[in-house]
């Protein structure tokens, strides 16, 4: 009877849903910070030279990736909607997970780091390289989060 | 591919040709002159200029140049290209306006001396349009305002603060029988602005009561007449001052033609600078002077033959010493240089040292495509940058860049063509009528992305022991043979042991094909292992130190896996690249295909690629630059040289053809 409950009112989609809602949310809310953070900083710099709009944009830019990969794991988890038992709705549920958390920190916290990089652009712009380095690091993890969140629904 | 040989060039001459052989050195380009230090034997007889004055005196003449070009930049209507390039010009016409510098360095004074006349009107209308700021609240005011008093009375004018109470001021005064009448000019959200009319023998006490309230005086004394008058006084004051600019602009304007004369000025008198400092490198006496430098191997003969037949020299040539340091060039064929750039912004390679670009350009250009991996996209850069390349004329660096882009744009067509992905899937979508149809060649990631895991894992595999052979190479270079067996094969065992072991717990590797080479990993590994445990710590002392050092190395495997680990950014950045692409389209065709649906496919479809393909350029940049930089060069790469900075002309507009 619970189960004909679960099917009949589409339960394994709603969890897949969260899944998805949960993958963007905080890999988005983590971007969103963590370019404000490296933009507060790189507006500074711009203001005292704007010549170094270009190598501060770029860095900026780096944070922004965990908001992609939190959309591309919403969008692929959508993709698998469509009547979905309970179970599955739950694995998916639970794909969504490492990357929106791991999303969300990596993102504030390259955010940071990112925003320190913009220190070494003021300082000595030929050292951009460097930083973008030195932020990348931190990107890794982000990767690794949505490479787990791939796999994850690749089984489902 | 390689680090240009370096001879080392001794040049004596006489002194009379030193200015003609420094201008000929300086026109072909190919020596960097040294500083040369005198031998203290021979110190009474050779000496250096110091060029301070001469020095100071030719930058004080670029500045004035560079102010004038900034001015006047703005005026110049000439096309400007969309990558700056120097002019090219002939040496007849560089010299006609050389020979005219004096005129154009007085052009250019003259131009400050506009420029801070404009500066200084601008101001007094910046001046001006605060006094009127400070004397409209006062319009409605009805006297003439540099009237201070009558025969009984002296008239103040002032404001209070918006809190002050004024009627209890007013009826305070009252009460203490003093003879003074407010008169509320104005008021705004700050304060009133009140004028008080007061009688002559109370004015003290009044003025008293007045300012226990807040009252500022304001003194009028440079105005006469209503307040009205002065205003517009003022305003056909700044019209006349703008006047004034508009007709300074316009001389301005007129000077924007001789923009090329002073830019060309300001090169010439960089050369000039140039020449000014490498004189002070060079050692004379009063007949002779000798200079020091390093020329590449193979223009050096063709150098001193045309040396020694212009002017009467000696040129002695040599190999550089064992362990002395000559500054680095590099020479790389077409597909290897692109990279040089990339390889600069890390380090340049030193002088003894297997230059990486030709082997690690074809790498950084696969993983670029791989990351991008979108057919379409690959398509738009691919055309741009080979328009740009082939057609438009473009600095050294600058088309370096180009060409490497150009390049990343084919492989980027390459992969996209390998997983069916053209600006995501517009071709099954629009001709086929289905977005969810597969057109790859190889296989389609999104469906497979494990696989797709694998393979770029697989590569990983390949770029890390490509970097251990870099690392043999360089020992071959040094004629480190042992080294080779110790630091480089044993690795080499070592790691395929590792791969070999942990091939079948890899998601995606076909089982058959890791089972041939799985059971070879055990062995592999720990003869490995024995070999690095006995050779890594043998530059330790003490035998608790070669041991320590042996074991430590092992720790190595852990820095392996997560190198090989690092290039599954290679699957994720190509997924994130033609998910978003797909979903744009999606999203593009959801109005279906009326006439707004269409419009709305091509602006969604125009905009969203756009910034799919932006976004993802810049990451597939970063992220294959770190490939190199991280995973690669940390096997082999060492750097630090000195790039090879030879004596020629630098010059910021022009370009002086021979």
């Amino acid at each position: 009877m619970f189960g004909d409950y679960i099917v009949s009112n589409n339960l394994g989609d709603l969890f897949a849903f969260l899944g998805a809602a949960v993958a963007f949310l905080f890999a988005g809310i983590g971007s969103a910070k963590g370019v404000s953070i490296a933009g507060e900083a790189g507006s500074g710099v711009v203001a005292e030279d704007s010549d170094k709009f270009v190598p501060v944009m770029i860095l900026e830019a780096l944070p922004s990736t965990q908001g992609i990969y939190g959309f591309v794991i919403a969008f692929m988890i959508f993709s698998k909607i469509g009547g979905l038992d309970l179970s599955q709705g739950l694995f998916l549920l639970a794909a969504g997970l490492p990357m929106g958390f791991v999303g969300m920190f990596s993102g504030i916290y390259q955010g940071r780091v990112a925003a320190a990089a913009i220190g070494i652009v003021a300082k000595r712009s030929q050292d951009m390289v460097k930083g973008i380095i030195l932020t990348l690091m931190v990107e890794l993890f982000a990767i690794f989060a949505i490479l787990v969140s791939i796999l994850m629904i690749g089984k489902v | 591919m390689a680090v240009v040989p370096m001879k080392k060039m001794s040049l004596l001459g006489l002194a009379d040709d030193k200015i003609r052989i420094l201008s000929r050195l300086m026109e072909i380009g190919v020596v960097e002159i040294n500083d040369l230090a005198i031998e203290e034997s021979l110190d009474y007889l050779f000496d250096k200029d110091v060029n301070d004055n001469e020095i100071s005196d030719i930058v004080g003449k670029i500045t004035s140049c560079e102010r004038a070009i900034k001015i006047i930049a703005p005026y110049d209507n000439r096309k400007k290209p969309l990558f700056s390039v120097r002019t090219e010009l002939s040496v007849h016409d560089y010299r006609e306006v050389v020979f005219k510098r004096h005129e154009v360095l007085a052009k250019c004074r003259k131009i400050m001396s506009l420029q801070d006349e404009i500066v200084s009107k601008k101001n007094a209308i910046n001046r001006n349009h605060n006094n009127i700021d400070n004397l409209k609240p006062w319009t409605p005011l009805q006297i003439p305002v540099d009237t201070t008093t009558t025969t009984k009375t002296n008239i103040y004018h002032g404001t209070f603060p918006i809190i002050a109470d004024l009627n209890e001021l007013i009826s305070d005064i009252d009460e203490q029988k003093l003879l003074c009448e407010l008169y509320i000019v104005n008021e705004d959200s700050d304060q009133y602005y009140v004028t008080a009319i007061m009688y002559k023998d109370d004015e003290k006490a009044i003025l008293q009561n007045l300012k226990r309230n807040g009252f500022s005086i304001i003194n009028f004394s440079q105005h006469k007449d209503m307040i009205e008058d002065n205003i517009k006084n003022i305003h056909k004051d700044n019209e006349k001052l703008q006047d004034i600019i508009d007709n300074k602009e316009k001389e301005l304007k007129q000077f924007s033609i001789s923009l090329h004369n002073i830019e060309v000025v300001f090169d010439y008198y960089s050369i000039r600078k140039q020449m000014e400092l490498a004189d002070e490198e060079i050692v004379k006496s009063k007949r002779v002077f000798m200079l020091e430098g390093w020329v590449p191997a193979d223009k050096a003969e063709i150098l001193s033959e045309e040396l020694h037949e212009k002017w009467s020299v000696d040129i002695s040539l040599r190999d550089p010493l064992d362990e002395e340091e000559f500054p680095v060039l590099l020479s790389n064929g077409f597909i290897g240089d692109s990279t040089e750039g990339i390889t600069a912004m890390y380090a340049t390679p030193k002088c003894r040292e297997v230059d990486p670009n030709t082997i690690m350009a074809p790498f950084f250009i696969m993983f670029f495509g791989l990351m991008l991996s979108d057919a379409g996209y690959g398509l738009v850069m691919a055309i741009a940058c080979g328009i740009l390349y082939y057609r438009i004329p473009l600095e050294e660096i600058t088309k370096k860049f180009i060409k490497l882009m150009m390049l990343s744009g084919v492989a980027t067509i390459f992969w996209g063509a390998l997983f069916g992905s053209w600006f995501g899937n517009f071709i099954p979508l629009i001709f086929l009528g289905d977005g969810t149809i597969d057109i790859s060649i190889w296989f389609d990631p999104i469906r497979d992305p494990e696989y797709l895991l694998m393979w770029s894992l697989l590569f990983g595999v390949i770029h890390v022991f490509v970097g251990l052979a870099m690392r043999g190479a360089n020992f071959v270079k040094q004629k480190k043979y042992l080294a080779i067996l110790f630091d480089v094969v044993s690795w080499y065992v070592f790691f395929l042991g590792a791969t070999f072991v942990v091939m079948p717990m890899v998601p995606g590797v076909p089982a058959n094909i890791a089972a041939i080479f799985s059971p070879y990993g055990g062995t592999l590994l720990i003869i490995g292992a024995i070999t690095l445990l006995l050779t890594q710590g043998r530059s330790k002392k003490g035998i608790a130190g070669k041991i320590v050092g042996g074991l430590s190395s092992l720790y190595d495997l852990v820095t392996f896996m997560s190198d090989v680990l690092s290039y599954s950014r290679l699957l994720a950045m190509g997924l994130a690249t033609s998910v978003i692409a797909t979903i744009i389209n999606d999203m593009g065709s959801m109005g279906g295909w009326t006439i707004i649906g269409t419009i709305a496919f091509i602006l969604i479809f125009a905009f969203g690629h756009s910034f799919n393909f932006a976004i993802n350029a810049l990451g597939a940049y970063v992220h294959s630059s770190r490939l190199q930089y991280i995973e690669f060069f940390n096997k082999f790469y060492e750097g630090g040289g000195k790039p090879f900075a030879p004596f020629k002309r630098q010059t910021k507009y022009v370009k002086i053809k021979n």
